[in-house]
């Protein structure tokens, strides 16, 4: 087994789910990233591998990590706006494949603002 | 270092560097700003809800990582003492560089093995004292 093939599977179920919806996320994927401009998110599931996830996390449960330039501060942190230098870490899980096809067409596609990306479960962020 | 704060986060402790403001969250504590210590920030963990040893642990779980890839893991200073609720790491800066997207695949490649959420944990940047861009495991 290859450490990477959680991300290279996960990045084609999103890709197959992205086409029935109508949207050819192809062009974005570079290797199992998506990818454009300066965004890019990775998406995983959770296996054998402690690297996937926490030890006492289900086996598949739906990860991701993305960064990347922002223009709004985000609420989370607006006290720490002095200190803002446009760029955003998060890592977080999903629930479904559609909660991360949604995340990656949000980030990467639709460029929206962290306060403005849909559903998800945060694990971590930092300006 | 000093063990006053700037008012903005939590109470002193002793020997921990002065506190600015917060820049990240996470599920076991709060980073802010080291205001003692260019290019390093204060990892606070959360009372309660992480083991009173773990300052001591992420210092070693760094150093496992360290010990694999030197170069792709921030450097993190020893606690003094091992219940100590925080931990000193470098601070990963940006950089306009591209990713580099082969370097990503190695490295989670030699850490998704043996280091625990090591895929939950990366990120592209440079740090003060190597400026060179790279993926750099944060915690």
């Amino acid at each position: 087994m290859d450490a990477l093939d959680s991300f290279r599977a996960t990045a084609q179920e999103i890709v197959s789910f992205a086409l029935q919806r109508g949207i050819d996320l192809e062009p974005l994927r570079k290797g199992f990233t998506f990818q454009k401009d300066r965004r890019h998110v990775d998406c995983w599931r959770k296996d054998l591998l402690p690297g996937t996830g926490p030890a006492n996390e289900p086996l598949g449960t739906l990860h991701y990590n993305l960064q990347g330039a922002i223009a709004v501060v985000p609420d989370k942190l607006k006290k720490s706006a002095s200190i803002f230098r446009g760029r955003w870490h998060e890592t977080g899980t999903f629930e479904s494949i559609e909660q991360a096809f949604e995340l990656v067409k949000a980030w990467v596609i639709d460029q929206k603002e962290v306060d403005d990306l849909p559903c998800r479960s945060v694990r971590s962020y930092g300006i | 270092m000093s063990a006053n704060t700037s008012g903005t986060g939590p109470a002193p402790q002793m020997g921990r560097p002065r506190i600015g403001r917060e820049i990240g969250r996470g599920a076991e504590g709060v980073v802010y700003e080291n205001l003692d210590q260019p290019g390093w920030v204060v990892k606070e963990f959360h009372h309660g809800s992480t083991s009173p040893f773990q300052a001591r642990n992420e210092f070693r779980n760094m150093e496992r990582a360290r010990a694999i890839r030197p170069d792709n893991v921030v450097k993190a200073q020893a606690p003094a003492d091992p219940r100590q609720g925080w931990l000193v790491k470098e601070e990963v800066l940006e950089t306009d560089a591209p990713e580099d997207l082969i370097e990503k695949t190695h490295v989670l490649q030699d850490l998704l093995p043996q280091i625990p959420d090591a895929g939950g944990n990366l990120m592209w940047g440079t740090t003060l004292d190597n400026p060179m861009p790279r993926w750099i495991l944060i915690e």
